[in-house]
């Protein structure tokens, strides 16, 4: 009986080495990874690119002689991520190729142009831009809606840092808001919780685990003086606390009050989770 | 020695600990779905955790919707026949009416069991009906005012009690079909329109296959040879007892299951045809023991680098095997 024990509980033994096994070679964790370097490469060169480019449109760039003067819009029309950010490689490299329309007045005339530039950065740096490349350049592009302006970037470049912060990570840029009062509502399925930010994101990762958010949109619901209120729609992807990979597609509605010192201060955040947008026909009604 | 008791010991010991679905690639949809209240067709209270353990295909509709709901349900009677058993047995498929006035528990069991009496109806308050839609990010409007009961095309005729008692209701819904795994997580969502081969896969790949299979290889041998055999271990990792009863493959004429047995001093090959395991059972497949026969090869075994081979079992159903030709 005793060497039937010892056996069994060998078994489990070998059972737990072979899942620790699993879990360094599991095909979901790689993918994991992968999901979560892209989400903090991506959320990370996004940040500093819209504050550049939310500078640039305030006037306030010390990149600005590399562009027309009175800059009135500028819409992104291009993006592409030439390499994600390995964390076993510290020394690693990131290009993020944008191409741009952007609207200037010139002697009292609209003029357009339309750019290509690469913003190369040394991840290692905790984000930190390193340089700016221009491709290419040409005048006369399609005159840019005056709503691409220094405040759509400014949200954006607060969109992906707070994206950051869901993730866990810390970068430096993460000081554009604040979050000290805010309170946060959570709704995923029949779970519900709320709380201090910082409280209720922690039960979140209980429940959700870990992963990376991409922004697939921002859309200013209410901009009334230094009140704002944004509706971010994010995908999100990872490995719940019980080791399933899972997915999200979430609705944050986040209420802001913006400072003079362009400090957005969270008041309010309400998260849904909808239904992901993984089959065509899902909205259908027969 | 280590017996049959002990290895079954150890095999459950496993298979408890195991994590469950762990083979699938189906995510969990973060915030669909989740535990509810309702009463079933038996009019008793129930709630989805009272399914923990099994896999549940949960879809919305009603008893006098005219066209999308058989539709539906007569999908999903095709999908469930085509299951293995043993699936069969870990599946339950729940179909969630939005007109719980009108679908009693009494008239609800009339038209589920018209398509598989397996499968469960689920009425309610209206307040529960409402908050299963909610959870499972569905959708539902009535359309117009009451209809009288002739101008609509039903499955199910229910027993009334008066002319005036039954007039219907139309509405839209959600046709979305929600594959919840045996935690109660939503993993996956499929309609009419999704192919049943498709379907069932994703619900076999929530479930553990009772059969395992491994090691398995083949040796190449001479271009000439009309005949080959594979070797490996073919373990019944379940509590009952199943029958292989078919071995195929393309690559030959015939493909079976032959044990070497020493008859009047000669090696012969025997058919072993409904070849049963035991709760537990290992079969190793070796030289001079069990093996799978591949007689009448249509081409040489040494012009491949794999071999698909299916495994037909009573419960388990088809287990597929990939056996690469070893160098």
């Amino acid at each position: 009986m005793l060497r039937y024990l010892c056996l069994l509980l060998c078994s489990f033994g070998l059972y737990s080495t072979s899942v620790n096994a699993l879990v360094e070679y599991n095909p979901i964790h790689q993918k994991y990874q992968q999901v979560k370097n892209y989400a903090k490469t991506i959320n990370q060169v996004a940040t500093v690119v819209m504050g550049y480019y939310a500078d640039l449109l305030k006037h306030q760039s010390s990149y600005a002689g590399n562009y027309p003067k009175n800059i009135k819009a500028l819409q992104i029309i291009g993006a592409e991520l030439s390499e994600v950010s390995n964390d076993s490689e510290p020394q690693s490299q990131t290009t993020f190729t944008l191409t741009a329309q952007l609207s200037y007045l010139e002697q009292q005339k609209l003029k357009t142009q339309q750019i290509q530039e690469a913003f190369i950065f040394k991840l290692n740096q905790n984000g930190a831009l390193n340089q700016v490349e221009r491709l290419q350049q040409a005048p006369n592009a399609k005159i840019v809606d005056f709503e691409f302006n220094a405040n759509h970037y400014l949200n954006r470049q607060f969109a992906y840092s707070w994206l950051l912060l869901l993730d866990g990570h810390n970068a430096a840029h993460l000081n554009m808001f604040d979050d000290s009062n805010a309170n946060y509502q959570i709704v995923i399925g029949a779970n519900r919780f709320s709380g201090h930010a910082r409280e209720a994101l922690e039960k979140r990762k209980n429940w959700m685990g870990s992963g990376g958010h991409l922004l697939r949109s921002v859309n200013v619901i209410k901009a009334l003086d230094n009140n704002l209120q944004l509706e971010l729609i994010i995908d999100w992807k990872g490995i719940a606390t019980n080791n399933k990979w899972r997915i999200a597609k979430i609705k944050q509605v986040i209420d802001i009050q913006k400072s003079d010192q362009a400090i957005y201060k969270i008041t309010n955040i309400n998260e849904q989770h909808l239904l992901p947008d993984i089959a065509p026909w899902e909205k259908i009604l027969c | 020695m280590l017996n049959n008791k002990l290895l079954l010991i150890l095999m459950l010991g496993f298979s408890l600990i195991s994590p469950a679905n762990a083979n699938s690639d189906l995510p969990v949809l973060s915030g669909v779905g989740g535990n509810f209240t309702a009463v079933d067709m038996y009019n008793k209270p129930m709630q989805l955790n009272d399914y923990k353990g099994k896999v549940v295909i949960l879809g919305f509709g009603y008893t006098n919707c005219a066209d999308v709901c058989p539709f539906t349900l007569g999908y999903l009677k095709q999908l469930y026949e085509q299951l293995p058993k043993f699936a069969q047995d870990k599946l339950q498929i729940m179909f969630v009416t939005v007109d719980p006035e009108y679908d009693t528990p009494e008239h609800l069991n009339q038209f589920i069991t018209h398509f598989n009496p397996n499968f469960v109806g689920l009425t309610g308050s209206r307040a529960q009906i409402d908050h299963i839609v909610q959870l499972f990010k569905a959708r539902y409007t009535q359309i117009g005012g009451d209809v009288d009961v002739e101008n609509v095309r039903r499955v199910i005729h229910k027993k009334t009690t008066s002319a005036a008692e039954d007039k219907v209701r139309l509405y839209n819904h959600s046709v979305t079909l929600y594959l919840i795994d045996q935690d109660g997580e939503t993993r996956h969502i499929g309609y009419t329109g999704t192919p049943k081969k498709e379907f069932t896969a994703n619900i076999l790949s929530l479930l553990e296959a009772p059969i395992k299979t491994e090691n398995f290889r083949i040796k190449k041998n001479s271009k000439n040879a009309r005949s080959s055999a594979a070797y490996g271990e073919i373990t019944n990792l379940s509590d009952t007892q199943d029958v292989l009863l078919s071995v195929s493959s393309s690559i030959a004429k015939k493909t079976e299951l032959h044990e070497t047995q020493i008859i009047d001093g000669f090696a012969k090959m025997v058919h072993q045809p409904n070849h049963r395991f035991k709760p537990g059972q290992v079969l190793t497949l070796k030289p001079m023991s069990y093996h799978i026969m591949f007689m009448g090869l249509h081409k040489p075994i040494s012009d491949l680098s794999f071999v698909d081979v299916i495994l037909k079992f009573k419960h388990a159903g088809d287990i597929p095997i990939r056996i690469d030709l070893e160098r």
